[in-house]
């Protein structure tokens, strides 16, 4: 188990020096030169050179990009050349209604899908059955900005919810008003696919062996099936669900985009289209960042929940 | 009551569990499937019937039907199924069920799926006590342990805590038997337990299912397709041809005095007992497809006694003396056949 876990380490780690490595010539190509823009329009060409010296933009690129790692490392991931704001800082005042509105929105659909997809199993061909796979199809085939734009249709109508921006902490009344419709947005990409993995590998393992063992045992059929059946059934479902966190990432930049909700989602987006480079080199390296942290979190979590996948290696 | 007549020890007491004309069947997509045919038997307190027939036979849709464990796909028609008195085709799902595992239990043929993959052996048998009978859970553990330690597992309390994949299949099955008799139930339902397993385990596992079976009373329908396990464990058996019940007889009569043509193949797999008599007789061929059974006698196309009348009439199961029953239009076959056998 700790081999396979240090195998998994090790892999991340070099994903995410590619994605320093990303983030570091994203830097480079900045069409204006720092010195140049730090020197001024007075700028002679000594004190360009100067400063060059003094940033090190001399010595060589590989040097530099130890250098960068360095930096971000130890949290500095440059300043804005709009606004000159710390980069670290604008992002981790973003990470904050990020990750609240990736939580609502899991905490919505994942007991949602899961529920629908137990349904749809225990009555295969039922309604409930027939609406999961529809959904399921739906949810592939229909893109979020297409989704957040028609509520965001529909609120402005009926003015029943804000469409713009966070309200606040979630326990206000105002921060969940402005929460819901932008995490419904995003929570219903998850709601397909995990209902039909469910479906897919609950009705399966509902006539497993082991269960018909828990049966002849004289288990009830609802102990029978949140025991054995579901309990079997659960590792591919976990193992969908953080894979699906990533297609969330990526959710959560159109969605933040689309309700002007302030992420990081959103900050990438704004910087790129404003060209500020250092933002966006920042935006990135941190949501890819997330991205392999989650995947690790959701092997471990695997490895708990199935003793056997410890066992093979 | 007819079945009263077959075993000696039925003038004395009733049967513990009976079934008449049970059929059960499946709709494939290639058409209905009759898994079982009106297959009648029963059984006695303490006996030991064997359920014997080539693999698709239907042995394990019986034990399944018995204990009320058939998926909703299968569509069962019963004339009555009793145990101890109570008619169990009557019985709501509840009380079906907590019948299970307390008055019936079953033991799988694979002892590596039969497990739950996930949950510790000692909480699976936990879980099985308590299902029954309310203890606190340390009373329940240590009851657990008990268990496994009386199937002669090594260092039980250890193996309580190991998870299905690190114990050997032998050890599995010994886990699922002391499950089976937690509650030391009065049927016992053993679907080929030892087919799985190595042949040294084999014995282990088959003395262990008669010891523990004789010291708690239990009634044991054990099925196998191994002429030599119904020797060594069987009181009466049963013999199923593709869904049908074509003979059932006392252990020691079947052996000597075969009355169908298939259980004489089925005996001529097995040269020890050619010896004793029974003539060479290895049967041919395979089990017919059950969506397209042949007309007649459906052993037929491989019956080597087979006539004209064979194809054309079905023959009943037809009691015989000594309690036997045969589904042959000659039997008995010493009389009939003699001559050409
Ligand atoms: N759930 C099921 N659906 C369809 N057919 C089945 C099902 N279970 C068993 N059968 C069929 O019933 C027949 C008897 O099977 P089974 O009782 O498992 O045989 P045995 O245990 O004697 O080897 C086989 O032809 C098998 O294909
Ligand atoms: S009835 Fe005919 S075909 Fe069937 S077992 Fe007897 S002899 Fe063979
Ligand atoms: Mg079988």
């Amino acid at each position: 188990m700790f081999s396979r876990l240090i195998h998994r380490g090790v892999t991340s780690l070099i994903v995410l020096t590619g994605v320093l490595l990303i983030g570091f010539l994203m830097l480079q190509v900045i069409p204006a030169d720092p010195a140049v823009a730090i020197a001024g329009p007075q700028g002679t060409q000594e004190e360009i050179d100067a400063i060059r010296r003094h940033l090190g933009l001399d010595q060589p690129v590989l040097l530099q990009f130890v250098w960068y790692i360095e930096r971000v490392l130890s949290g500095d991931m440059g300043r804005s050349v709009i606004n000159n704001a710390s980069v670290s800082g604008e992002l981790l005042r973003a990470a904050g209604p990020t990750i609240e509105l990736l939580a609502v929105a899991m905490l919505w659909a994942v007991p949602t899908a899961l529920g629908l997809g137990i349904l749809a199993a225990l009555r295969r061909g039922g309604i409930v059955d027939r609406l999961v796979m529809a959904v399921s199809v739906m949810g592939v085939s229909i893109p979020v900005f297409w989704v957040g734009l028609l509520m965001i249709q529909f609120a402005a109508r009926t003015r029943a919810f804000p469409v713009q921006g966070r309200g606040g902490p979630l326990w206000t009344i105002d921060g969940l008003s402005h929460i819901i419709l932008p995490a419904i947005a995003l929570g219903l990409i998850l709601v397909g696919p995990i209902a039909r993995m469910t479906r897919t590998t609950l009705s399966e393992s509902l006539y497993a062996d082991h269960v018909r063992t828990a049966r002849a045992k004289g288990a009830s059929e609802a102990r029978v099936i949140i025991h054995h059946a579901l309990r079997t059934a659960l590792l591919p479902i976990i193992t969908l669900i953080g894979l699906q966190i990533g297609t969330l990432l990526g959710g959560a930049v159109v969605t933040e985009t689309i309700f002007s909700w302030p992420g990081v989602g959103r900050l990438a987006v704004g910087s790129i289209i404003a060209g500020d480079y250092p933002m966006a080199q920042g935006a990135i390296v941190f949501l890819a960042s997330a991205f392999i942290l989650v995947n690790i979190t959701v092997d471990i979590f695997n490895e708990l929940a199935d003793p056997r996948i410890g066992a093979k290696t | 009551m007819k079945q009263m007549t077959i075993s000696k020890q039925a003038g004395v007491a009733a049967p513990l569990f009976s079934v008449e004309n049970l059929s059960v069947s499946f709709s494939t997509d290639s058409g209905p499937l009759l898994a079982l045919d009106d297959v009648s038997l029963s059984i006695h307190p303490g006996e030991t019937l064997a359920v014997v027939g080539e693999s698709g036979s239907g042995k394990s849709v019986l034990s399944l039907a018995i204990m009320g464990l058939l998926p909703p796909t299968a569509k069962v028609s019963v004339g009555h199924m009793r145990y101890d008195g109570r008619d169990l085709a009557g019985l709501d799902k509840t009380a079906r069920r907590d019948m299970r595992g307390k008055e019936m239990a079953m033991i799988f043929q694979e002892p590596s799926t039969a497990l739950n993959p996930v949950k510790r052996i000692g909480d699976q048998l936990v879980e099985a006590i308590l299902l029954h009978e309310p203890m606190p859970k340390a009373t329940a553990k240590t009851r657990a342990v008990e268990a496994l330690a009386a199937t002669g597992i090594p260092s039980p309390e250890i193996r309580a805590r190991a998870y299905p994949h690190e114990l050997s299949g032998g050890m599995r099955q010994r886990a699922l038997i002391a499950m089976a008799l937690i509650h030391r139930p009065r049927l016992l339902i053993a679907d080929e337990p030892t087919t799985a397993l190595d042949v040294t385990v084999q014995a282990q596992i088959l003395d262990l299912i008669r010891d523990l079976g004789r010291e708690t009373g239990t009634a044991t329908i054990f099925i196998t397709h191994d002429m030599g396990v119904v020797a060594e464990m069987a009181d009466r058996v049963a013999v199923l041809y593709a869904g049908r019940m074509v003979e059932t007889a006392r252990a020691s009569d079947l052996f000597t005095s075969p009355e169908h043509p298939y259980t004489l193949g089925l005996l001529g797999s097995m040269p020890q007992l050619n010896q004793r008599g029974a003539p060479m007789l290895p049967i041919s061929g395979t089990v017919p497809d059950l969506r397209r059974m042949p007309s007649g006698c459906h052993f037929h196309p491989r019956c080597p006694f087979a006539q004209a009348r064979c194809v054309e009439e079905r023959p009943g199961l037809r009691a015989l003396d000594r309690g036997r029953r045969s589904a042959c239009h000659f039997a008995p076959l010493l009389e009939t056949l003699g001559g050409q056998a």
